[in-house]
């Protein structure tokens, strides 16, 4: 049996490993060096293939803090978001709008998990909405929705960590596509 | 080029309860890992996950609950185990994913969604502290005959 990325079993090959067509890896970034940010680019060209992205990151930086989403290089106050936070103590929630860019996840000395959907990233009728889980153990776990006030089909995603920091070197982002 | 992932790597359904299972052998060849878990525990705890067999005090924890008491949240250091979701003995879901698991550069760090419907829900962070690859992982608890833990490889 094969799991689908939209979690429906489906036949396989008879006790082979087969990975399932609807869920493809696009394109990985492990950082040798810093960067100020990654940018994955030229994604109208996936536009007829697939419905849905995956970004699945291990985050580092010099320091914990957020990391930040723009689509096809926004710079506008377009985008919103809300947290649900767990620090260790307490839960609280926090929401922000007229945002330059949202927060999608977090990055830390050692490697910060995260994982993010973009959800119909090429549709012409709706803004666009993301909804990550992210954290780091001891410090926090996060889950959080962004959005996107443009109805544009999705050409590029750009991915920077808080303020004037880097991403490290062991630093990974990978970009995934779901069809649909 | 697109390429295809999301692969299964194994499946157990256990025929009879158990208190740990482990998957052995886990190729390198991937670089994160999805572990679906679902049944009941036949008491009330959580599910907890251990590496390469290590029982030192090399993980630490992060989560926060939701109940029908409210919402919280705690974390801890030095333990002998990661969080791989909570279980009642109603029907519960826990979705956990190991990042870099395969990577030998950086400790390994697991995000976990865990579903008890009649429970609570909540998500947790865990971190092994350790730069081997992970080749096993072995789960702990009160599980239920029925139980069933998919492993899935995905591939950067």
């Amino acid at each position: 049996m094969t799991l689908s990325a939209l979690g429906i079993f489906s036949a396989a090959g008879a006790g082979g490993v087969v990975a399932d067509t609807s869920y493809e890896l696009i394109e990985s970034v492990i950082l040798g060096s810093s960067q100020a940010s990654i940018t994955f680019s030229s994604l109208g060209t996936y536009s007829s293939s697939y419905k849905h992205l995956q970004i699945r990151a291990s985050a580092k930086s010099t320091s914990f803090d957020n990391m930040f989403m723009r689509l096809n290089g926004d710079t506008g106050s377009n985008y919103a978001y809300h947290r649900l936070i767990g620090n260790g103590s307490a839960v609280s929630s926090l929401a922000s709008s007229s945002q330059t860019s949202m927060v999608c996840g977090v990055h830390d000395s050692e490697s910060a998990g995260n994982v993010i959907d973009l959800l119909d990233v090429y549709s012409t009728t709706k803004n666009k909405t993301v909804r990550s889980i992210y954290g780091i153990a001891s410090t926090t776990i996060r889950f959080n929705s962004g959005l996107w006030l443009s109805t544009a089909s999705l050409t590029s995603i750009l991915l920077l960590p808080t303020g004037a920091l880097t991403f490290s070197s062991g630093s990974r982002f990978s970009l995934y596509g779901i069809k649909g | 080029m697109p390429t295809p992932t999301y692969t299964p790597l194994a499946t157990v359904t256990l025929a009879s309860s158990a208190s740990s299972v482990t998957l052995s052998n886990i190729p390198a060849s991937y670089r994160d890992l999805i572990l679906i878990h679902n049944g009941a525990l036949t008491n009330t705890d959580n599910i907890v996950w251990r590496a390469n067999g290590d029982t030192g005090s090399n993980y630490s924890i992060v989560q926060a609950l939701a109940t029908s008491g409210g919402a919280s949240s705690n974390s801890s250091a030095s333990r002998t185990s990661g969080l791989a979701g909570s279980s009642y003995t109603q029907q519960s879901a826990n979705i956990t994913q190991w990042l870099d698991y395969s990577a030998t550069d950086k400790h390994k760090t697991s995000l976990g969604r865990a579903n008890s419907p009649t429970s609570e829900v909540g998500m947790s962070a865990s971190r092994w502290a350790n730069t081997a690859a992970i080749n096993s992982l072995t789960l702990l608890g009160a599980f239920a005959s029925g139980n069933t833990f998919s492993l899935y490889g995905v591939i950067a």
